[in-house]
C-alpha cells in the first residue's frame, strides 16, 4: 500500500518533470482573464490634439513638459515614451493626410516584462492592467530589453531610487470605477474603454461597416499573444510605426523552451557526469589491475623459468656426478681387477647393464 | 611562508604597479561619480538601449571567459585526465575571480544594487531567465569559492578543514558543471525573449546552446591564453610539476577546443539554415556575421587543429587569442551591435568613456587580485606539505 | 619556419572558402532580393515557346522587340523580315505560322536569329550574339525586366476608331465595326461580321483558346491592331496607331494616348456619341425565373438608365466584364453558379467593395469631396430601411413573376417611365423652414457654446448636388439631405436632438454626446477637404471662457 503510493507519487513527479513549460505552452493558449478590460484606439478618429497626453500627465502627476500640451508643433518630431511621459501621440502619413497614433503600454495578455522580471515586479491584473511594483525592483532593466513594443522607460537620472516607468492603464482609477485618464479626455472617442471581448466585436463591426475606411486587421488581437490595447487603422500599421513582424507568440512561449531545459539539465547532467566519472575511474582501475596482473604474470613467468633452469642445471649436475662416480668406480674396479683380468671380465659387464 | 623561488617584486613602484594604481584610482573616482549621479549622467544608456557594455562585456564576456573553471575541473576530475591537474587551480582561481568581478560589475549597472539578493530571498520571479542566471551564478560563485579554499587553507596551514573540502571535490565539480551549463546557456536564452530586436542572423531558438558550446571553447582558450601569459610573467611562481604538464595541458585543450569550435561552427550554420536566413548574409550584418563565424570560429578551429598536429605551441596560443577575441566579438554582437538593429543609427548605443573606464577598472582589479593571490598562495605550484596529496 | 607550408595551405583553403561563399552570396542575392532598380522595358519578350512542350535546356531567351524593329527599319526591312503573313494578317510568331516540335522551333530560332546577326557582322554592323555565344541570349537572370502599361480600348479610344474615316466602312453600312469585330461561322468555316453582335475580343480569344479559335488573347490583339496600323503606315495614311511595343505599352506613350483621348473628348464638349450597337436606353432589371429553385426572387424590379450610364463609365466592359451578349443574371443567378464564380445576383449588384456592382461603383462616386462629407460617415454593407431599397427597387414587384416574363420592349417602357419620374434638381424643404443657426450648449465646460451655421451648411451641400443626375435621383425626398446628420431617426423636419440618443457615456457603438458631435463635424470637414477650422483648433468653434 505504502509502496504503491510512493510509486504513484514517483510516477507523477516524473510525468510532471517531463512536461515542462514547453509542452504546456504548446497545448494551452491563454487568451487573457475573462472580462478583462482594454482600450480600442482608432487611428482614423485620432486628430492629434494631445489631450490624452495632457490627461495622462495630470492623472499620474508627472512633471510638466518643456513645451505645453497645446503646442502641436511637437508632433512633427518622432517621440517615444520616457520616464516623464507615459504616452505620446506621433504623426505619420503625408502633410495633407496626417495619421496619428497614440503609443503607451499595450498591456499584453502575457506580458514580456512580467515574464522577464526576476523579482515579479510586474503583474498582469485580472482587470487587464499590467502594473509595476517599485518596492522589489532591482533595476536590471531586463523588462526594457524584453518588451517588443519598447514601452518601459527608466529613471536613469535618479541615483538612489530609480524606477521603471510606464502606463498602468490607470489601474487605481479603474479600481474607483473611473475611466483611464486618456480615454476620459479624448474628444473624438478615438479611445474606447471596455472589456476586451466587447472591444474586439466593436472593432470588427467598424471594419465590416466601413471596409474602405479600415485596414482589415485588428492590431493587438493576436500580436505577441494578444494585448489589452487594440488598434484600428486606415493605413497599414507599419506606416504608423507599428511593427507587423512581431508574430503571435507570447513572450513566455519564446522562452519556454529554454526554461523547459532547466530541469532536464539539472536532472540529467549529474547522472551523465557521474556515469562518465564512474567509467573513467573504472577505466583507470581496470588499467591498474591489468598492470598489476601483468606484473604478477611476468614475475610468475620469470620465477618459473628460473626454476626450470635450476632443475635443468641440477639434472645436468646429477648426470655429471653419476658419470664421474661410474668413472671413479670403474677406475677402482679396474685397478682392483688388474691382477685377475680374465676371470672377472664377465662380472663387470653385468654390473654395467 | 616557504615558497620556491619567491623573490617577489623588488620595488613596489614598478611599471605594472604604477599603471594599475593609476587605473584603480581613476576607477574609484568614476565609482563615486556613478553612485552619486546615477546611471544616466555617466552612461550612454537610454530607454531604447537599456543594456550597454556593463552587461555586454562585464557580464556576458566575463562569465563566458571564466568558463575555464568548470571545463578544466571537469576534464581533470570527471573525465579523469590527470595531466590537467596542475591547470585546475589557476583555472578555478580565474573563474572565481571572474565571477566575483561579474557580480561586482553588476553593482554599477543595477539601479538599486543593494537589492541584488531580492530575486533569491525576497520575491522569486521564476519565469525569468535572468532569475535562473542569478540563482546559478550565486550558487556557482559559492561552489568556486569552496573549490578555491584548499589553496587558501594550505597558505594558512589549516590542514583539517582542507582535508574535508578536498573530499568534496567530485561533488563540487559535478555541481559546478551543472550550474555552469545552466547559466552559460541562460545568458543566451535571455535574448530569446526579444526576436523582434535581435538581428535574425544572431537570433535563434538555439541561442542557449550557442552560448553554452561557445563558453566551453572560450574556457579552454582562456586557460591556454592565461597559462601562456602567466608563464611569461609569473614563471618564478611555478613548480616543476606545473611546468612539466604545461605543454600537455595546452595540447590537450587545443585538441578539444578544435573539436568544440568545429561543432560550434556547424551548429551556427545549422541555425542559419533552420531559419532560412541565407539571404541576410549579403547585407552588412551578413558580412559581420561571416567575419564572426569564419574569422573567429572557423579560423581558430583550423589553427588549433594544425597546431596540435604539428605540436606547435605558438600556433595554439595564437588560436586561443583569436578564440577569446571571437567570443568577446560574439557577445558584443548579440548584446549591442545586432541588438536593436531596426533602430535608426541616431538611436543606437555606443558606450561612454566613463562606461569604458569602469570596465577597464574592473579588469585591472581582477588582474591585480590574481597577481596578489598567485604570488602568495599555492596556485602554480604544489604546496610542499601536500605533495602528491590528491 | 616549418609552418610556412602549412600556413600557405591554410590560406589557400580560406581563399577557396571565401570564393565559394562569395559565389553563394551572389546566387543568394539573386534569389533573395528582387531587383527593384533594374531597367524596365515594355518591349521585353521572353522567348520560351519550347517551355510549353518540354523542359528548357537553357534559360529562356530575353528578346527586345523594339530594338530589333528599329534595326530592321534602318536596313530597309519591314516586319516580314521576321514575321510571315497569313491571309493578310501578320503572324505573331517568329518566321512561322504554326509551332512545330521543340527541335523545329530550336532550328527556326537559331537559324533565324544567328543568320541575320552573322550577315550584319559580315557587313561590319553592330549586331547581336552569334554562334557560340549561348549565354548572351539565354540569360537566367536578365538585368532588364518587362513592364508594360496596360493598353485598353476604352470607350473614347474605341470612338476614335469607329469614327475614323480611314477605316473602311462595312459593306452596305455606314459603320466600320466589321473591320475588327467578327464571329466564326461554323457552317462555312469563315469569319464574318454580324451587326449588333459585336463582342469583347477576349470572349473567344482566351488565354488558352479552344475549338476553332486559333489565337490567344495577346496574339489576337497584336495581330489585329498591329497589322492594321502597319497597313495604314505603308499606305502613308494621314494618321495611324502605334506599331512598336512601347507605342501602346510604354509608360509615357500610354499617357500621351490618354491626353489625346481627353483632347478629343473635350472637343466634343465632353460627351461621347453613343455606340451604334442599338443598345437599350432603359432596362428593367428583374430577377430571373428559375423554375427549379424553390425560393423565388421577389424583389421589386429596378429601372436602369443604360443610356446615362454609358457616359459614366470608361468602357462597356466596366460592367459587361465577360460578354456583351448575356444579361448579368444569366451567370449571377439568385443562388450563385459556377459560371458566375458563385457570386450571387444580390452580391453582383450590391457588393460595396467591387467596382462592377451598382453599389460598389456608386460608392466610388461618393468619394467625391462634394458627396463624401455625408457619405463618409454612413456605414456600408448595412441595409438601413425599406425606403433605402425602394430608391432603386421601385418597379413592379416580382411576386407574380409577371415582369420577368414580359417582352423586352414592354419592360423597357416601364423602365423609361420610372426613369422619367426621377427628379432633375435637388428637392428640399423650403429654405426658411431650415433653422439658420443651431447653438450647441449642452456640454459647456471650459468652452462657450458653439454656434452652428446650420442653414449655410445645408445650402452648400445642396449646391454641390446641382447638375448631378445621380445625386438628384437618390436624394429624391425633401428630407433625404437631412438624413446624414439626423440619422437613425425617421425623416422629419423637426428631428430629435442629438442628446436624445447620445448620452454622457458610450453605449455599444453609439458614441457619447461630445464624441458624437466631434466625429460628425470633423469627419465631414475632413472628407470635404475643408481645411479650416482645423480639428485641433478648439477655439475656432468654441470661444474660450
Amino acid at each position: 500500500m505504502l509502496r504503491r503510493t510512493f510509486l504513484g507519487m514517483l510516477g507523477a513527479t516524473c510525468v510532471g518533470a517531463s512536461l515542462p513549460a514547453g509542452a504546456e505552452a504548446a497545448g494551452k493558449e491563454f487568451k487573457g482573464y475573462p472580462g478583462s478590460k482594454g482600450v480600442l484606439f482608432d487611428a482614423t478618429r485620432c486628430i492629434g490634439c494631445r489631450k490624452c497626453e495632457a490627461a495622462c500627465n495630470k492623472v499620474n502627476k508627472l512633471p510638466a513638459p518643456e513645451k505645453s500640451f497645446d503646442d502641436l508643433a511637437v508632433l512633427d518630431t518622432k517621440r517615444r515614451t520616457d520616464a516623464k511621459t507615459h504616452t505620446v501621440v506621433n504623426k505619420y502619413g503625408t502633410p495633407e493626410h496626417p495619421v496619428f497614433r497614440k503609443s503607451q503600454c499595450n498591456h499584453c495578455l502575457e506580458p514580456a516584462c512580467a515574464s522577464a522580471c526576476f523579482v515579479k515586479a510586474f503583474k498582469k491584473l485580472p482587470n487587464g492592467a499590467v502594473v509595476y511594483d517599485e518596492s522589489v525592483c532591482v533595476g536590471c532593466r531586463y523588462c526594457m530589453v524584453a518588451c517588443p513594443f519598447e514601452i518601459p522607460t527608466y529613471e536613469y537620472d535618479e541615483p538612489l531610487t530609480p524606477r521603471v516607468m510606464k502606463c498602468d492603464m490607470c489601474a487605481p482609477r479603474q479600481a474607483k470605477g473611473q475611466l483611464p485618464g486618456c480615454v476620459a479626455e479624448c474628444p473624438k472617442e478615438a479611445l474606447v474603454f471596455g472589456t476586451r471581448d466587447e472591444l474586439i466585436k466593436i472593432a470588427r463591426e467598424r471594419i465590416r461597416r466601413n471596409p474602405d475606411r479600415y485596414v482589415d486587421h485588428l492590431y493587438g488581437e493576436d500580436e505577441m499573444g494578444g494585448t489589452s490595447w487594440l488598434y484600428l487603422s486606415g493605413v497599414p500599421f507599419n506606416e504608423i510605426g507599428m511593427r507587423e513582424d512581431l508574430g503571435t507568440k507570447s513572450a513566455p512561449e519564446l522562452t519556454a523552451g529554454a526554461l523547459a531545459a532547466v530541469p532536464m539539465v539539472a536532472g540529467l547532467w549529474p547522472v551523465l557526469l557521474g556515469g562518465i566519472y564512474a567509467v573513467s575511474k573504472r577505466n583507470s582501475k581496470v588499467a591498474d589491475e591489468e598492470r598489476k596482473e601483468a606484473v604478477e604474470n611476468a614475475i610468475a613467468k620469470a620465477s618459473a623459468e628460473a626454476e626450470k633452469t635450476l632443475s635443468e642445471a641440477l639434472e645436468k649436475a646429477d648426470v655429471a656426478n653419476k658419470r664421474q662416480i661410474e668413472v671413479e668406480v670403474k677406475k677402482a674396479v679396474e685397478e682392483a681387477l688388474k691382477p685377475a683380468e680374465e676371470e672377472e671380465a664377465e662380472n663387470s659387464e653385468k654390473e654395467e647393464s | 611562508m616557504s615558497t620556491p623561488a619567491n623573490n617577489g617584486p623588488k620595488s613596489a613602484f614598478n611599471t605594472f604597479n604604477l599603471v594599475a594604481g593609476a587605473i584603480l584610482l581613476v576607477g574609484l573616482v568614476l565609482t563615486v561619480l556613478r553612485f552619486t549621479q546615477g546611471i544616466g549622467p555617466v552612461t550612454n544608456l537610454d530607454d531604447n538601449n537599456p543594456w550597454g557594455i556593463w552587461i555586454g562585456f562585464d557580464l556576458l564576456c566575463g562569465v563566458a571567459l571564466a568558463a575555464g573553471g568548470y571545463t578544466t575541473s571537469a576534464a581533470c576530475y570527471i573525465f579523469g585526465l590527470k595531466r590537467f591537474h596542475s591547470a585546475v587551480r589557476p583555472a578555478i582561481l580565474t573563474a572565481f575571480l571572474g565571477y566575483a568581478l561579474v557580480v561586482f560589475a553588476l553593482q554599477y549597472d543595477l539601479g538599486r544594487p543593494w537589492r541584488l539578493p531580492y530575486p533569491i530571498f525576497v520575491s522569486q520571479g521564476t519565469t525569468s531567465l535572468l532569475f535562473e542566471v542569478g540563482l546559478c551564478v550565486m550558487l556557482y560563485l559559492t561552489v568556486l569559492f569552496v573549490e578555491f579554499t584548499p589553496a587558501m587553507f594550505e597558505w594558512l596551514g589549516w590542514k583539517k578543514i582542507r582535508k574535508v573540502v578536498m573530499k568534496l571535490t567530485l561533488v563540487l565539480t559535478i555541481f559546478g558543471v551543472v550550474l555552469s551549463t545552466l547559466h552559460q546557456s541562460s545568458l543566451g536564452a535571455l535574448y530569446t525573449i526579444a526576436p523582434s530586436k535581435l538581428h535574425p542572423l544572431w537570433y535563434s531558438p538555439y541561442m542557449p546552446l550557442y552560448f553554452f558550446v561557445s563558453s566551453i571553447a572560450a574556457g579552454m582558450s582562456m586557460v591556454i591564453f592565461e597559462g601562456s601569459m602567466s608563464h611569461k610573467k609569473l614563471h618564478r611562481m611555478m613548480d616543476e610539476e606545473y611546468l612539466k604538464h604545461h605543454d600537455g595541458v595546452v595540447f590537450g585543450f587545443g585538441k578539444a577546443a578544435a573539436l568544440v569550435l568545429f561543432g560550434y561552427f556547424f551548429i551556427k550554420v545549422m541555425g542559419v539554415a533552420y531559419d532560412n536566413n541565407w539571404h541576410y548574409l549579403t547585407s552588412g550584418y551578413g558580412l559581420l556575421f561571416l567575419t564572426e563565424i569564419l574569422g573567429f570560429v572557423a579560423l581558430p578551429c583550423f589553427l588549433y587543429g594544425v597546431g596540435v598536429r604539428d605540436r606547435n605551441l605558438g600556433l595554439i596560443k595564437k588560436a586561443s587569442i583569436i578564440t577569446v577575441l571571437g567570443i568577446v566579438f560574439n557577445r558584443f554582437n548579440v548584446s549591442m551591435v545586432a541588438f536593436n538593429y531596426h533602430l535608426p543609427a541616431s538611436e543606437r548605443y555606443f558606450p561612454s568613456m566613463i562606461e569604458i573606464g569602469i570596465s577597464v577598472f574592473i579588469v585591472t582589479l581582477g588582474v591585480v587580485i590574481f597577481r596578489f593571490i598567485t604570488t602568495r598562495m599555492p596556485i602554480f605550484f604544489e604546496h610542499p606539505d601536500y605533495k602528491g596529496d590528491h | 619556419m616549418a609552418n610556412g607550408k602549412k600556413l600557405l595551405r591554410l590560406s589557400g583553403i580560406l581563399i577557396v572558402l571565401a570564393g565559394v561563399l562569395g559565389f553563394h552570396m551572389e546566387a543568394m542575392s539573386m534569389v533573395g532580393t528582387p531587383q527593384e532598380n533594374g531597367n524596365k522595358r515594355p518591349d521585353l519578350i521572353m522567348i520560351d515557346t519550347i517551355a510549353a512542350q518540354e523542359e528548357l535546356e537553357l534559360p529562356a531567351v530575353v528578346f527586345l522587340h523594339d530594338t530589333h524593329t528599329k534595326a530592321a527599319a534602318e536596313q530597309g526591312k519591314d516586319c516580314t523580315a521576321c514575321h510571315q503573313k497569313n491571309e493578310g494578317t501578320v503572324s505573331y510568331k517568329f518566321k512561322r505560322l504554326e509551332n512545330g516540335t521543340p527541335k523545329q522551333l530550336k532550328e527556326i530560332y537559331h537559324n533565324g536569329c544567328i543568320s541575320c546577326h552573322a550577315a550584319d557582322a559580315k557587313a561590319g554592323k553592330k549586331t547581336g550574339p552569334q554562334v557560340g555565344e549561348c549565354r548572351s541570349c539565354h540569360v537566367a537572370e536578365p538585368e532588364i525586366k518587362a513592364e508594360r502599361a496596360p493598353a485598353g480600348m476604352e470607350n473614347i479610344l474605341h470612338y476614335r476608331h469607329w469614327d475614323s474615316k480611314l477605316i473602311a466602312k462595312d459593306a452596305g453600312q455606314d459603320t466600320n465595326c466589321g473591320s475588327c469585330h467578327h464571329v466564326y461561322n461554323n457552317l462555312d468555316k469563315k469569319l464574318e461580321y454580324v451587326k449588333g453582335q459585336e463582342e469583347n475580343c477576349s470572349v473567344c480569344h482566351t488565354v488558352k483558346p479552344t475549338g476553332a479559335v486559333k489565337l490567344a488573347t495577346t496574339e489576337a490583339y497584336h495581330g489585329q491592331c498591329v497589322s492594321c496600323h502597319l497597313e495604314m503606315k505603308t499606305a502613308k495614311a494621314e494618321k495611324t496607331g502605334p506599331v512598336d511595343c512601347a507605342g501602346c505599352h510604354g509608360e509615357t506613350q500610354a499617357a500621351k494616348i490618354k491626353t489625346d483621348d481627353a483632347a478629343v473628348l473635350k472637343k466634343m464638349g465632353g460627351k461621347l456619341p453613343r455606340l451604334p450597337r442599338s443598345q437599350p436606353d432603359a432596362v428593367l432589371l428583374t430577377a430571373p425565373v428559375q423554375d427549379n429553385v424553390a425560393v423565388k426572387a421577389t424583389m421589386a424590379a429596378v429601372a436602369f438608365n443604360h443610356k446615362a450610364h454609358e457616359g459614366y463609365t470608361e468602357s462597356c466592359s466596366s460592367c459587361h466584364h465577360e460578354t456583351m451578349n448575356k444579361s448579368c443574371s444569366s451567370c449571377h443567378t439568385v443562388r450563385g453558379s459556377e459560371d458566375g464564380g458563385f457570386v450571387t445576383l444580390d452580391k453582383a449588384m450590391h457588393k460595396a467593395d467591387s467596382t462592377r456592382s451598382c453599389m460598389g461603383c456608386h460608392a466610388v462616386k461618393q468619394k467625391d469631396p462634394k458627396c463624401a462629407g455625408c457619405h463618409e460617415l454612413m456605414p456600408k454593407n448595412v441595409i438601413k430601411s425599406e425606403e433605402t431599397c425602394a430608391v432603386c427597387h421601385n418597379g413592379p414587384a416580382s411576386t407574380s413573376s409577371e415582369p420577368v416574363k414580359m417582352e423586352t420592349s414592354a419592360k423597357a417602357a416601364i423602365a423609361s417611365k420610372l426613369i422619367m419620374k426621377r427628379p432633375e434638381s435637388p428637392t428640399l424643404i423650403t429654405e426658411k423652414d431650415i433653422p439658420e443657426f443651431v447653438t450647441i450648449n449642452v456640454l459647456e465646460n471650459e468652452y462657450k457654446a458653439s454656434k452652428l451655421p446650420h442653414r449655410k451648411i445645408i445650402m452648400s451641400m445642396v449646391d454641390g448636388m446641382k447638375g448631378d443626375a445621380m445625386a438628384n435621383a437618390f436624394h429624391s425626398t425633401p428630407l433625404s439631405v437631412c438624413g446624414s446628420c439626423h440619422h437613425n431617426s425617421p425623416a422629419s423636419a423637426t428631428p430629435p436632438s442629438c442628446a436624445s440618443c447620445h448620452g454622457g457615456k458610450i453605449q455599444d457603438e453609439r458614441p457619447a454626446l461630445k464624441a458624437a458631435y466631434h466625429v460628425q463635424c470633423m469627419t465631414c470637414h475632413d472628407a470635404m477637404n475643408i481645411k479650416k477650422p482645423a480639428s485641433t483648433d478648439c477655439t475656432a468653434c468654441h470661444a474660450k471662457k
